[in-house]
């Protein structure tokens, strides 16, 4: 694959999982169980980066989603550090599971969205100063578990079918 | 790097069960942590400060007004986006009732009644959360 092919499939991977952030956002209300419970369907596109090409490009394509999402919707207040805080702790899991264990993407998912969801109630937790949010852990790591692991299932069966190498 | 396998296996088991059973541990841990058996409040705070406290044992509506409210070292700018209301039932619930946000996330929430359980209103910098009175 050379270098433009390359550029042009991840760029169209960033603009799915933006669109993807931008419709789960937009379009799909879930019960609100807990703050911040939400289906994820941007983290699927990390997931294929990672399938086809390595850390480097799940990494720069999970940090421009979150950038991107700022500059298009939220702006770069306490939403976006919250953002980034869920980026950054799942995507340093991911890389270390995916690099020292045998988890499959199945095993990867669910610990993208558990750790997700535990980053950004850190970050909510420094911003209110609040240990609260301990209590919001479980209940959005289930939610997050069960969400990961339905992610990995549909994106697996799109990987099998994706012809592209 | 390795390849990104698609085929589930044992080691995704053990990795989801340890996650699984670390949460449950947390959350009847939480349960011993956050019970309280003295007398309960609902304290409300803005960016972190503690800004009212409404006993839990009547049901009443408390408003807090726009203007009343403002960012940390700012004269001019605003805590909250509008006025928010927030409802104390007699069992001893809370709720915001209304406010203003892009995704009326803390007032979808509806009634909470358990200590420690926070209502969190972020585009409000609001958190309202029952507590153990002087707790």
């Amino acid at each position: 694959m050379n270098q433009t092919q390359k550029m042009v499939r991840l760029a169209f991977f960033l603009a799915l999982s933006v669109l993807l952030h931008y419709i789960e956002d937009a379009f799909i209300q879930l019960p609100a169980v807990a703050p911040g419970v939400k289906l994820g369907l941007a983290n699927a596109v990390g997931l294929i980066a990672l399938y086809f090409y390595t850390d480097k490009e799940f990494w720069s394509i999970g940090f421009l989603r979150v950038v991107l999402v700022a500059l298009l919707r939220m702006g770069f207040g306490s939403g976006f550090l919250i953002s980034l805080g869920g980026w950054l702790l799942s995507s340093l899991m991911v890389s270390l599971f995916h690099r020292y264990s045998k988890v499959s993407i199945f095993g990867l998912s669910v610990i993208s969205a558990f750790f997700h969801g535990m980053g950004q109630l850190t970050v909510v937790a420094f911003l209110y100063q609040s240990i609260y949010m301990v209590n919001y852990l479980p209940i959005l790591s289930y939610f997050g578990m069960v969400s990961g692991y339905l992610l990995a299932m549909v994106t697996s069966e799109a990987l099998k079918r994706l012809r592209i190498h | 790097m390795k390849n990104l396998s698609l085929q589930r296996n044992s080691s995704d088991i053990t990795w989801i069960s340890v996650l699984i059973v670390l949460m449950t541990a947390l959350l009847v841990l939480n349960r011993f942590i956050f019970d309280s058996s003295g007398i309960r409040v609902v304290n409300i705070y803005i960016y972190g400060e503690l800004v009212e406290t409404v006993s839990l044992d009547e049901a009443t509506t408390i408003t807090l007004y726009q203007n009343e409210y403002y960012k940390p070292g700012s004269s001019t700018e605003f805590a909250l986006l509008d006025d928010v209301v927030i409802e104390i039932n007699d069992q001893q619930q809370v709720r915001v009732e209304s406010e203003e946000s892009p995704r009326h996330i803390c007032s979808l929430q509806g009634w909470i009644g358990t200590t420690g359980m926070p209502i969190i209103c972020l585009p409000n910098n609001l958190m309202v959360v029952i507590e153990e009175e002087n707790g």
